[in-house]
């Protein structure tokens, strides 16, 4: 029985141990002069890396905060009025919910990106340049797909913005209709 | 093997007994160390460690967030829907907007390896990086 649990917590221990040091594969190799670029510049990089983190920090919370008060301060209190008034909001729910599942995805990306840079602004990047330069590499690309969704939840603010519009414009018909 | 642990149960049993004292302040460290784990590894895990700008770093740039403003206009979600209604929403709404919609936000290169100096190529000025 004892034999049965050293062998498992064995193998459990190889499986977790093993799996934490996986390594990004270097997209390119570097160069030696290349190598030897970075392995210089490394700490003057990682100065500027620490002054992005902390602005982005701000950004983040600043955007953070405004989309949040979008979400709750105006489309939610006005899909509250249309379905209290009876009114046909589907569209401006349906854009809500892509919204709040566009905003959850900011999160979730922005917090892989900023856990990149941190990696990358404390790597030992004098011993170890190619894997520096991989870990800054790949910060760039999250940093570029937290960009990416910025621009999607824009695209949603000004759909809903379409949605509100078209609305308008269907109350403005039907009160025509009427007269 | 049986009775190795039989032994080891009763030396710690006389170890506790002769101890309790001690027993009880390693006992309260290891269960604080324990929750203390947790509430790191919930806090790092949640997202709530981007957003915290008490951590050392971000010293220099707190005093740059942006305050919730308490006079801000809201948007009652009751009442009737008009074309009044509409328009002063949407007039509210292009207010509220207009900030986030024109920020570029994270569109500047700034972590390419010309910008932190660690390309073949002439290293370029690294940018200033102000929101």
């Amino acid at each position: 029985m004892m034999k049965k649990i050293i062998i498992v917590m064995t193998v459990v221990a190889l499986i977790v141990g093993t799996g934490h040091h996986v390594r990004a594969e270097t997209r390119l190799p570097l160069s030696l002069d290349e190598l030897e670029t970075v392995r210089n510049n490394c700490v003057g990089a990682q100065s500027i890396l620490y002054r992005i983190h902390a602005n982005d920090g701000v950004l983040r919370v600043n955007l953070k905060r405004r989309y949040d008060s979008i979400a709750t301060k105006l489309m939610a209190p006005l899909n509250s009025r249309m379905t209290l008034n009876r009114l046909d909001a589907t569209k401006l729910v349906a854009t809500t919910a892509d919204y709040e599942r566009e905003l959850d995805n900011f999160r979730q990306l922005y917090q892989s990106y900023e856990e990149t840079i941190s990696q990358a602004i404390f790597f030992h990047c004098k011993s170890q340049p190619a894997d520096f330069y991989d870990i800054v590499t790949g910060a760039r690309d999250k940093r570029m797909a937290v960009d990416r969704s910025v621009k999607q939840l824009n695209s949603i603010i000004r759909q809903y913005a379409g949605a509100v519009k078209e609305l308008e414009d269907s109350l403005d018909k039907r009160l025509q209709e009427r007269s | 093997m049986k009775r190795f642990i039989t032994n080891c149960k009763q030396l710690l049993k006389r170890c506790v007994n002769r101890n309790r004292f001690m027993t009880l302040v390693i006992g309260v460290i290891t269960v604080s160390s324990i929750f203390v784990t947790v509430a790191m590894g919930l806090y790092a895990s949640s997202g709530a460690a981007q957003v915290d700008l008490s951590r050392p770093g971000f010293k220099a740039v707190r005093k740059d967030t942006a305050l919730p403003d308490s006079q801000e206009e809201t948007f009652s979600a009751t009442g009737g829907i008009d074309k009044l209604t509409l328009q002063e929403y949407q007039r509210l709404y292009a207010e509220r907007t207009k900030g986030i919609l024109e920020a570029d936000g994270f569109a500047k290169d700034v972590l390419s390896p010309e910008a932190l100096s660690i390309s073949r190529s002439e290293a370029m000025t690294a940018p200033d990086n102000a929101p």
